[in-house]
């Protein structure tokens, strides 16, 4: 859907209802990247009440902030992220933006590759990855990974619509595997009945205590701001924009809940059990495989779950890098960027680093990306309070908004102080983050601008 | 022919989840929990798109 209408609103005919996105967010948020997600939670010594409390709140609170946050302006100004971005920022920024986002999408999808290779080892027996490892660990590895990123690669350039598709059409058997290896898993760890599980949670399965060597303490503020941030590009970086702007109305912002209690809850939670299973059988297997896990919980029907949920997720974000780098070289083809986005996903699925850093990882993902979304924010609601000119650049035929650029720029080195001498995690940084981005650009564009004559691009309203 | 499969599909659906149920209270073993999930698993991706893509291309 978020191809149409790239530059002019969502026209009333072409907006979808309740049950669309409902249906959307379930799939996209149920990805073979929860099954690494739920195991690097236990491998950082969470509680039950942690996990389980954290969950629920930094899930509850992402859902708040699409529905607070990203509906209101999407089903304002029905623009697509880019072109409201275009419209702030001027064409140069956007394209800097861009390729920041492309760079992180491949990033991104090259972890799904590394866990969609996993499950080629339950069949081939080549030595996997570890919990710590950086590099390839050998030819089988490689080979695996290759095989698994070319096939995404090519049906990314030839068939988009196809995966999109087999997605939709494995959604709802994907989540009953997720609840399968909940049950399954729990067996195995001596829980027979409902009525037992919270004894037994709190003192077999999430213990708590020391987290493995090489990952940090996780607490229940840790796993609430992970939660919270993880979709942070998505609903407080306004990428949803261009989802949400074909809601009819904005409360539909809720349906993300299907995405975060399905997937970011129930899945984190089963993954997480059944490498409680593999810790018990064999304290020193450390190693977070969802293709083994899965296959020692349900058998091929497990790997098929971890091969269709990693594929199916990587697949549209490749699509979505190359749409990005291509928007930087509009003159080369869809089908050569995405080839060659492809390519670069692939080289960094071979690095189990991304995969087995997930959570650093997406928290510097949203961290990157969240500027741009206070930028949009402010300009949207307070720019008229605070007395400056919304869509300057469109509005003063910009190329690029400095107020803006330097918005970005300041508060990223802000959050990356924080990080490095201020003592702040990464997973938190994000929230002053925020804040510091919105005072940034309400003062810098005060500075900066100047009176303008109003101009518009044709067939869009004033906001 | 549409309405079989979408009945095929709904059994599939409980195929995939019903025998983890049952292991969960010890009524099977895991080797037949993984059996049937491969059975169910293989009904759903045969019967699920004809139905599926009837309704996709009719909305």
């Amino acid at each position: 859907m978020s191809n149409e209408y790239e530059r002019e609103p969502v026209p009333p005919e072409a907006q979808l209802g309740f049950g669309s996105f409902i249906g959307q967010y379930a799939g996209e948020h149920t990805a073979g990247t929860e099954l690494m997600i739920g195991p690097l939670f236990v491998a950082a010594g969470v509680s039950a009440v942690d996990l389980l409390g954290g969950l629920l709140v930094g899930n509850l609170l992402a859902v708040l902030s699409w529905t607070f946050l990203t509906a209101p302006i999407a089903t304002r100004a029905r623009l697509t992220l880019y072109y409201q971005l275009e419209r702030i920022c001027g064409r140069r920024l956007v394209t800097l933006y861009n390729l920041a986002n492309g760079l992180m999408f491949c990033l991104l999808a090259g972890s799904m590759i590394t866990v969609s290779a996993t499950a080629l080892g339950v069949w081939f027996g080549f030595a996997m990855p570890q919990l710590n490892d950086v590099y390839p660990t050998g030819l089988g590895w490689m080979v695996a990974v290759i095989a698994m990123g070319a096939m995404v690669t090519v049906v990314a350039a030839y068939g988009y619509e196809f995966v999109a598709r087999v997605a939709n059409i494995g959604v709802p058997w994907m989540l009953l595997v997720f609840v399968a290896f909940g049950l399954i898993g729990l067996q195995q760890l001596g829980v027979t009945s409902f009525a037992e599980f919270w004894a037994k949670a709190s003192s077999v399965i999430w213990t708590g205590g020391d987290p493995l060597p090489g990952q940090i303490k996780f607490t229940f503020w840790h796993i609430t701001f992970f939660a919270w941030f993880c979709n942070m590009a998505m609903h407080i970086g306004m990428a949803d924009l261009s989802v949400l702007r074909f809601a009819r109305k904005s409360w539909y912002g809720i349906s993300t809940a299907s995405g975060m209690f399905l997937g970011h809850y129930l899945a984190w939670i089963t993954a997480s059990i059944l490498y409680v299973v593999q810790l018990k059988a064999d304290p020193g297997n450390t190693a977070v495989l969802p293709g083994p896990l899965a296959y020692n919980a349900c058998g091929i029907a497990g790997v098929i779950c971890v091969i269709v949920a990693g594929w199916t997720t990587a697949n549209p974000t490749i699509y979505r890098a190359g749409l990005a780098f291509q928007a930087i070289m509009p003159r080369v083809s869809r089908y050569r960027v995405t080839m060659v986005t492809g390519a670069i996903t692939t080289i960094v699925g071979a690095f189990p680093a991304v995969a087995m850093q997930l959570l650093d990882f997406v928290a510097l993902y949203g961290m990157l990306l969240m500027p741009m979304g206070a930028v949009v924010f402010v300009d949207f609601w307070l720019s008229d309070r605070f007395g400056f000119q919304p869509n300057y650049a469109e509005q003063s035929g910009s190329q690029f908004n400095w107020a803006a650029g330097l918005t970005w720029l300041v508060t990223l080195a802000g959050c990356v102080l924080l990080v490095l001498r201020g003592g702040v995690q990464l997973y938190f940084v994000s929230l002053p983050g925020w804040f510091l981005a919105a005072i940034l650009y309400v003062t810098l564009s005060r500075l900066l601008q100047r009176p303008v004559a109003a101009r518009l691009s044709p067939g869009v309203q004033p906001l | 022919m549409i309405n079989l499969c979408r009945v095929l599909s709904w059994l599939a659906l409980a195929g995939t989840l019903v025998p983890s149920v049952l292991f969960f209270y010890g009524r099977v073993t895991l080797d037949q929990t993984k059996l049937w999930m491969l059975i169910a698993t293989i009904l759903w991706f045969a019967t699920a798109p004809v139905w599926m893509e009837r309704e996709h291309r009719e909305s």
